[in-house]
């Protein structure tokens, strides 16, 4: 094997898989569980899980060798299903990015109606199922023993979900800054900074939830898989590693704690540039965390 | 507490049970599609009587890598800079889309018990290349049918389906196939299908003169495989991965040559245990989640009716 067959464009890749499927699933959650108040989560949440699949797509692509000389053989692809799970995933990210764009639309035209749930569930499933491939994908390769654990592709789902209720979180100041008449909701939401401290406080309760089971998952994945276990000193990962650690899960689990304090001190203003920090922080974390497996997994 | 504190804790309360309510349909339905997807897909059963098979005795070989350059010539590919690495003779020391034929250099000292004391230094080698296996790892993760068995043994590919994800190579516990940039496509060991195809013997078995490669029929090739084990030695290649056209013997453990542990999963049976894992992980991690999430309602449910008593 070539020290790196798979570099730092498929983390890239495997990162926005489940930061797509997992802002689709919280956008989703928000609209079916009919939360008004903060709807403007779920449209955000819809618009970074498109923009998120569509990058991710463009990077699978011209990360594959053949793109360049041929593009049409990619359609290949599609053709050994249901026996290779690449193939299963070709076909899930399909379907995945037209329910996205779908539900994008719907959302647009402000179509408040049982199609746009009915596609929603239907989209939650293969959120799911789109940010589960991009772990299983690793954990079906039996050359590669650091990826064989049915924790991974868990873990990866986690966080998924966490990066993409950050992702969501932290476009929609920028939306509203930005393209204030694209979305109604959005500007508002910015203007009115109590109501985005609300949703901020409402959010943190579930990515606190969430970082906890991160933190247990990844903590079973890597001490449970006995090829990981270069990764804990002295590899050439290990740095990225901790660097994760702190990222991802301990300072936006300490900025989400604080900002609880802020919100009953009514410093709202402070705590949405907290907020920010932490989305930042978590974001980088998540692509950290592939960039560790993906690398770790064929150097270590 | 004030209104909009009351409504993110009523909103908070209402979205938890509707949280796991929603989040359990996924959770549980995609596992099950899975799941599906891998029911009713067998491994392909391989006639053993029209097999042939490329019998490997490293006892015989005597490391002349004269099976390296036969490969090199019959498949034209080119050389590799040599690099003599961790003091091994190994060279090249992997495999690559240019190199399909490894010769293992190991040095055993006095491995045996017999000879120890004579301070001489002992050594075997090992031709290595793909095993052509039963149930390959390599032919069931690509995703465009680019890889297939023929009825009497090689793994071939066709280079025109080719899309370069390299998913065979992580599949493979060799890592084996390795993507060629100059052809557009994975390359690795055809079992000289060109030459079978003619009458002939594979170019590695053709030019090896201690006999150490032998081309037979893959029944004669475990004939003799089970009567090296049966005098104590070690085989290779009868049942690891399902077995595979390239069978080997050995006097020294094939860890010693660094080939990969004898998993005899089928890849399917690999692929649905792997599954019904991350379906276990799921529902026992969701079933705690969600009693630990009714314990934590509970007890804000008692504390809050203990202060309204208390006010």
């Amino acid at each position: 094997m070539s020290e790196l067959t798979w570099g730092v464009i498929l983390a890239g890749y495997l990162f926005l898989g489940g930061l797509a499927g997992g802002s689709y699933i919280v956008a989703a959650m928000v609209d079916l569980m009919n939360k008004k108040k903060f709807l403007v989560l779920s449209k955000s949440g819809f618009i970074a899980s498109f923009i998120s699949i569509i990058i991710g797509l463009v990077l699978l692509v011209f990360d594959l060798k053949r793109f360049r000389e041929d593009p049409m053989v990619l359609l290949n692809a599609y053709s050994n299903f249901p026996r290779s799970i690449m193939s299963v995933g070709t076909w899930i990210i399909t379907a995945f990015t037209i329910v996205s764009l779908v539900t994008l639309i719907l959302t647009y035209l402000n179509d408040n109606t049982t199609l746009r749930k009915l596609v929603e569930i239907v989209g939650i499933v293969l959120g799911f199922s789109t940010a589960a491939y991009t772990g299983i994908l690793l954990s079906f390769s039996r050359g590669v023993q650091f990826w064989q654990s049915a924790f991974l592709p868990w873990l990866f789902i986690l966080s998924g979900l966490l990066t993409g209720l950050a992702i969501a979180v932290i476009l929609i100041p920028l939306i509203g800054e930005l393209m204030p008449k694209l979305f109604t909701g959005f500007s508002n939401s910015w203007e009115n900074m109590i109501h985005f401290g609300e949703l901020v406080v409402f959010t943190d309760k579930y990515a606190q939830s969430l970082t906890v089971i991160e933190f247990i998952v990844m903590l079973l994945y890597f001490l449970t898989t006995p090829a990981t276990n270069g990764i804990w000193i002295g590899s050439s990962v290990t740095g990225y590693f901790y660097t994760y650690i702190l990222l991802a899960l301990v300072f936006p689990f300490a900025i989400t704690m604080y900002n609880t304090r802020l919100h009953q001190e009514n410093k709202i203003r402070f705590m949405s540039y907290m907020t920010l920090a932490a989305t930042l922080l978590a974001l980088i974390g998540g692509f950290l965390l592939r960039y560790v497996v993906l690398i770790g997994g064929q150097l270590i | 507490m004030d209104g909009t504190k009351e409504c993110i804790k009523m909103s908070n309360e209402i979205t938890r049970r509707d949280f796991l309510k929603i989040a359990g349909v996924p959770m549980i339905m995609a596992p099950m599609v899975f799941e599906g997807v891998k029911k009713g897909i067998q491994a392909p059963v391989q006639e053993l009587g029209t097999q042939k098979a490329v019998l490997v005795d490293s006892r015989r070989c005597i490391g002349c890598r004269g099976c390296q350059i036969a490969c090199k010539a019959h498949n034209n590919l080119p050389g590799e800079k040599t690099e003599i690495s961790n003091g091994e003779y190994t060279n090249p020391s992997k495999f690559s889309a240019i190199t399909w034929k490894v010769v293992h250099f190991k040095e055993i000292g006095d491995y045996d018990g017999n000879q120890s004391g004579t301070g001489g230094l002992k050594w075997r080698m090992l031709a290595d290349n793909c095993k052509h296996c039963d149930d390959p790892d390599c032919i069931t993760v690509c995703p465009t049918g680019a890889l297939w068995k023929r009825s009497d043994g090689p793994v071939l590919y066709d280079v025109t389906r080719c899309i370069g994800c390299s998913y065979c190579e992580m599949a493979c516990p060799q890592h084996i196939p390795n993507f060629d940039e100059t052809i557009g496509s994975i390359r690795k060991c055809t079992m000289c299908y060109d030459l079978i195809d003619k009458g002939l013997e594979p170019a590695c078995v053709a030019t090896c003169p201690t006999d150490a490669l032998q081309y037979m029929t893959k029944e004669e090739a475990i004939r003799l495989a089970k009567e090296a084990e049966a005098e104590g030695l070690y085989t290779y290649g009868t049942h690891e991965r399902g077995g595979g056209n390239f069978i080997f013997i050995s006097d020294i453990p094939f860890e010693e040559f660094g080939l990969p542990d004898d998993e005899q999963r089928a890849t399917k049976q690999f692929e649905a245990d792997m599954l019904t894992r991350f379906a276990g992980i799921g529902l026992l991690g969701g079933a705690l989640y969600a009693a630990a999430n009714f314990y934590v309602e509970r007890k804000k449910a008692i504390e809050s009716v203990k202060l309204e008593e208390d006010e």
